[in-house]
């Protein structure tokens, strides 16, 4: 047994090449992987209201997201898709968080790029996906208009009658 | 964050919050050798050790929860948030299962906020309990409770008859496992938690009341406190005041004594019993009573935190005597050797804060298999994306099955030369009935990475079959899953398919959570870290569901090998192959190369 388990790195070695992995750079000696699965169970058990999220295929690295727009803001009733890839170092590092659904927001630009400090530099390995998304929830209904990656939507954002009618128009489109 | 275990219902949420205080914000998982930084936070040992190694690089290290600038010089042992998770971790079962016995006959709109509110009343009016101890400011107090005054509206005749009944088997559960709990924390760890019921019935009013309550004077003082049972047979007079200990200058209730020995206030008709039982003269529990005193006790151990290394002074084989100097591989790239060095001061540095009796070599098998487990997950992730990549235009895929094949025809033994290339419970090794049996002992018997994998992150019933390293586990093994009980009322299952990720299989997946809604301390490889389960569970739900991916554990009988594909990040989409109608898939490319 033990030859065997002694053998085995260069096992790995020899059979990573053609499976090509996805990362050459390994995985954190943390389980990464224990902390994404916690975490999909707590979402799953938890009834977060308006948000939701699940693996992306066979890798848990990336998940889909779903939020809904907050009661009582402009974004009520629609909901957005949302893709978050995670880094082999997560949650030291950042998950990378995008619109994959067209959001029509300050914040978020035209490829779905999402401007918020806590997916940046204020990320803390405190935070989960859970977090993120509600952030994202809320980030809907009170964006930061001081530094709009949208400046149509930032500028429109103040005449909340035309957002609304621009918003909606935008996401009927897309239902098409 | 909720946690599944815990009975459903709306005083779930509550148990949950006391799970998370006794969780590391980093890693979702009960602590491990917590640690403080100066800001008063805390976090497993390995965890902030390897948080901050990586944030000190870039020169900013803060502490994950409030920014508060910080450096791994300030961490400190927590001994007394240690010894609170191992104890709660200990008696959390037999709080679940109490709960399991409790919650159900409740009404069914309660609870929730009444429950809190009640809690806070409580500790009010109870002027010896909350005064004295100071207990509400401790974090991890849960009270159940269970109150059925016809006032408290809706609840019929039968209902509080059916009530009755329940509470008095709850009741007489209590006492009966208030022993074993007992047994457990004393036998656990340094376990200073205990579990103190309280079981009252006077007339219609029906008191349950769990408490897990903190002592005011763990971790700082040094007189042993041990959990101890109190209250013989009697649910009406086990009113046990139990480890709510007093400051030992309180006065004591009428009717209680201060154990000389402990100082926890004892009944006094049960005080022999408790000296008995607790102090025998010439005491054989030293190891308990060592861990008690709250002085560390720190075992002679050679250990040794490797020096912090600046690799960009390092020439390659300067590093490569390093990590040999330690006893660890130089297999892999350079970037390679730096984290193995990293996360082998990391596992030696939890180990001294752990006061883990090791030897270096040990540390260093220990990185050494955590590496190959770590580079399994990421390998059958891999594979299996590929796999799916390839399985559209599935030429390419059976051209690696024929390739494979052939090579492995040439290499498999007389003996077994037909085992892989058709898997079907027909051809069968003799063990494999033993391998649908599993036992739990075995699955760290586990041979090659890959099996090591699956046993690290399948339940045990895949671990062990995995372990077995023999025999068509296909069938059998995936089968056993399909047996368990499956909760019906899947609200996630159904939330999820709202949200409708659909794609590809995604179905599937997204129906499986709900179905382990059930709580399943069984099944988990570890019991009470039901994350490590999930993948476990969510296959087994969807066994149970649909039955597909019943051949989803291939194996390479002539060499051991096992592929087990609900191995960690490999669970969400095993069906996907399935969906497209392939039902075995032969890993023969790989699992040669492993063997």
């Amino acid at each position: 047994m033990s030859t065997q388990i002694g053998h085995s790195p260069t096992r790995l070695a020899a059979h990573s090449k053609p499976a090509q992995l996805p990362n050459s750079t390994h995985v954190d000696s943390h389980a990464v992987t224990k902390r994404l699965q916690s975490e999909l169970m707590s979402l799953m058990a938890s009834a977060d209201p308006g948000v939701s999220a699940f693996p992306d295929g066979d890798s848990l690295f990336s998940w889909l997201g779903t939020i809904h727009g907050a009661k009582g803001t402009v974004y009520e009733g629609l909901s957005y898709k949302l893709s978050l890839k995670f880094p082999t170092d997560y949650p030291f590092k950042a998950p990378l968080v995008k619109f994959e659904t067209a959001c029509f927001h300050p914040n978020v630009d035209q490829y779905g790029n999402i401007c918020l400090d806590i997916l940046k530099d204020k990320w803390s390995a405190a935070y989960s996906v859970r977090t993120i998304l509600l952030s994202l929830q809320s980030l809907l209904g009170e964006p930061n208009n001081d530094s709009p990656l949208n400046a149509y939507a930032a500028k429109l954002w103040e005449n909340q009658a035309e957002y609304r009618r621009v918003l909606h128009k935008k996401y009927s489109e897309l239902q098409k | 964050m909720e946690d599944l275990d815990w009975p459903a219902g709306r005083s779930r949420s509550t148990f949950c919050q006391l799970d998370e205080l006794a969780k590391c914000p980093i890693c979702h998982d009960f602590y491990r050798v917590p640690l403080s930084l100066s800001c008063g936070h805390a976090y497993c040992s390995a965890c902030i050790r390897s948080y901050l190694g990586s944030q000190e690089l870039q020169g900013d290290a803060k502490c994950p929860q409030c920014r508060q600038a910080c450096d791994s010089r300030d961490l400190r042992p927590c001994h007394p948030l240690k010894d609170l998770v191992e104890g709660y971790t200990a008696a959390r079962l037999l709080l679940i299962q109490t709960a399991q016995l409790v919650i159900p006959a409740e009404p069914p709109q309660p609870l929730g906020r009444r429950m809190s509110q009640r809690v806070q009343k409580r500790q009010r009016s109870s002027q010896d309990e909350g005064a004295k101890h100071g207990t509400q400011q401790q974090p991890p107090q849960l009270v159940a409770r269970k109150d059925r005054r016809p006032r408290q509206g809706p609840g019929s005749r039968e209902t509080q008859d059916a009530g009755h009944a329940s509470t008095r088997s709850a009741s007489t559960f209590i006492d009966m496992t208030k022993e074993d709990c007992g047994r457990e924390l004393r036998s656990g760890r340094a376990a200073r938690s205990g579990l103190a019921s309280d079981a009252r019935e006077d007339g219609s009013d029906l008191d349950i009341e769990l408490s897990l309550s903190s002592d005011s004077s763990w971790g700082s003082e040094p007189p042993s406190q041990k959990p101890k049972r109190q209250g013989g047979g009697n649910a009406t007079q086990s009113n046990v005041t139990a480890n709510k200990a007093a400051p030992k200058d309180s006065k004591l209730p009428p009717g209680f004594a201060e154990c000389p020995a402990c100082s926890m206030r004892v009944r006094e008709a049960l005080l022999g019993e408790h000296i008995d039982r607790y102090h025998p003269v010439g005491g054989n529990d030293d190891d308990f009573q060592e861990s008690r005193k709250g002085l560390p006790v720190r075992k002679p151990t050679s250990l040794e935190v490797p020096p912090k290394v600046a690799f960009s002074m390092l020439k390659n084989k300067e590093v490569q005597a390093k990590l040999s100097f330690y006893g660890l591989p130089t297999d892999g790239k350079r970037q390679d050797w730096e984290r193995r060095y990293n996360s082998f001061r990391v596992e030696v540095q939890t180990a001294l804060d752990g006061e883990e009796n090791v030897t270096m070599e040990q540390l260093a098998r220990r990185v050494r298999s955590e590496e190959r487990k770590i580079a399994a997950a990421a390998f059958i992730g891999s594979r299996s994306k590929k796999a799916e990549e390839t399985v559209p235009g599935a030429s390419s895929f059976e051209q690696l099955i024929s390739t494979a094949r052939a090579r492995n025809a040439k290499k498999a033994t007389a003996a077994q030369p037909q085992a892989r290339s058709v898997p079907q419970p027909q051809q069968t090794l003799p063990s494999s009935g033993a391998a649908a049996q599993p036992k739990q002992e075995e699955s760290c018997a586990s041979d090659g990475m890959l099996a090591t994998a699956a046993a690290a992150a399948a339940p045990s019933h895949v671990a062990a079959l995995v372990s077995q390293g023999q025999g068509d586990v296909s069938d059998e093994g995936c089968r056993e899953f399909s047996g368990q009980p499956v909760d019906s009322n899947a609200q996630p299952h159904a939330s999820l398919k709202n949200g409708g990720h659909g794609k590809g299989g995604v179905q599937a997946p997204s129906a499986c959570p709900g179905q382990q809604l059930q709580p399943r301390s069984g099944c988990s490889g570890q019991g009470q870290h039901p994350g490590a389960a999930l993948a476990g569970d969510i296959r087994g739900g969807c066994e149970a569901e649909g039955g597909w991916g019943a051949a989803k554990v291939t194996k390479k009988a002539e060499k051991g090998v096992v592929f087990v594909h609900a191995a960690g990040q490999d669970m969400p989409g095993l069906q996907t192959r399935n969906d497209l109608g392939v039902d075995e898939v032969p890993d023969s490319d790989q699992d040669e190369q492993l063997a």
